[in-house]
């Protein structure tokens, strides 16, 4: 059962996107309010997926990335960006830094479920190290 | 000796039934072809609806977040902020105000701005001007075109009737043009359970305090009692 972690401090997006990426069979879902609480879920749990907004409190989620692609064991696991078009220069640092894919605010249902799908669905020798 | 006629003649036999078959493939492949653009109609309605289906699913899931995070909590600045993220990440706002009615006063006044302060009067009217017309009339009302110094959009927060305050749009996010229907949906949910949402969270919250106040004044009696009249008598 792939296993997707949601990163943001606005509970709203977070009931969300549970209920767009809810739909895709078999899948199970962590949340997190801040980048900290999602490195200590990375950490611990065998992650798919990885959707994380930009802007959050403590720890944001270009750090998060970045603290992400040093970790051996989650080198590669797939990271989407939860992104408003003004933030354009973070979205583009958070891509150097190694996210996969990114997707706009306000969310699109079906933006949002086939890019989680199309990163969910790569081989698991390029999700992980 | 043969009178000739060529149904007599096999080969005009062989011929005339092939004829006969061809024509029947002739009539069958139509006969296909007329089904294969009915299935492909029937398809292509198919994917439409299937479309109209799904952006359904995902207004309703965007009210129903909506509706569950408005009411989950009995904090007014809590309230606020949950408006304040209905109105970014699902309607698509970038600048916008909150605005709430005083009733000793009769004004409208700010509660939340997102943005530059600078699009709301200082003193806003139930009557005067784009946003005190439509908190009187209690129809939200969209200038799409955006003209300058005007709101894109303002929406009364409506209770039983009565505008209480209103939300009031100055500016979309980069990649949104205008509201579509989901957004004018939300803004029509907002209209009337941000408004209740927000005045039960400030009633509940008023008579939170008050009701401190009273407890502590009791106590506070009941301390003087003691030390000035011994214990209180058990009951």
């Amino acid at each position: 059962m792939p296993t997707v972690l949601i990163v943001d401090d606005s509970k709203t997006t977070q009931m969300l996107v549970m209920n767009a990426l809810g739909r895709i069979r078999n899948v199970r879902l962590l949340t997190a309010a801040n980048g900290r609480e999602a490195l200590d879920l990375v950490a611990k749990n065998d992650l798919d997926l990885v959707v994380t907004d930009i802007n959050m409190p403590e720890m944001d989620g270009i750090e998060l990335i970045r603290e992400v692609r040093k970790l051996r064991d989650a080198a590669r696991l797939p990271i989407l960006i939860i992104t408003a078009k003004a933030e354009n220069q973070a979205r583009d640092e958070g891509l150097k830094l190694g996210a996969n894919a990114y997707v706009l605010k306000p969310l699109s249902w079906h933006e949002l479920t086939s890019s989680a799908e199309k990163l969910l669905a790569r081989p698991a020798q390029q999700g992980r190290a | 000796m043969s009178t000739g006629t060529p149904c007599d003649n096999p080969i005009d036999h062989t011929r005339r039934a092939e004829l006969l078959e061809l024509e029947h493939l002739r009539s069958r492949i139509a006969e296909l072809e007329h089904r294969c653009q009915a299935a492909e109609a029937e398809n292509q309605d198919f994917a439409v609806r299937y479309v109209q289906v799904a952006n359904e699913n995902e207004a309703l899931a965007s009210l129903w977040v909506a509706s569950c995070r408005l009411h989950s909590t009995l904090e007014p600045d809590e309230v606020t902020d949950i408006i304040t993220e209905i109105l970014i990440e699902l309607v698509g706002a970038e600048e916008f105000g909150i605005l709430l009615a005083d009733t000793r006063t009769n004004e409208i006044t700010p509660v939340r701005v997102e943005g530059s302060a600078e699009h709301y009067p200082a003193r806003v009217v139930p009557g005067e001007g784009p946003i005190g017309m439509a908190v009187r009339d209690g129809r939200a009302a969209f200038d799409e075109e955006g003209q300058p110094g005007r709101p894109l959009a303002v929406v009364p927060l409506v209770i039983q009737g009565d505008a209480v305050g209103a939300i009031v749009i100055t500016r979309m996010l980069q990649h949104r043009c205008g509201f579509d229907a989901v957004a004018r949906e939300l803004l029509g949910l907002l209209s009337g359970h941000a408004a209740t949402a927000l005045m039960s969270s400030r009633l509940y919250s008023a008579t939170d305090r008050k009701v401190r106040t009273i407890e502590g004044f009791l106590e506070l009696i009941k301390g003087h009692a003691r030390a000035g009249h011994g214990a209180p008598p058990q009951a």
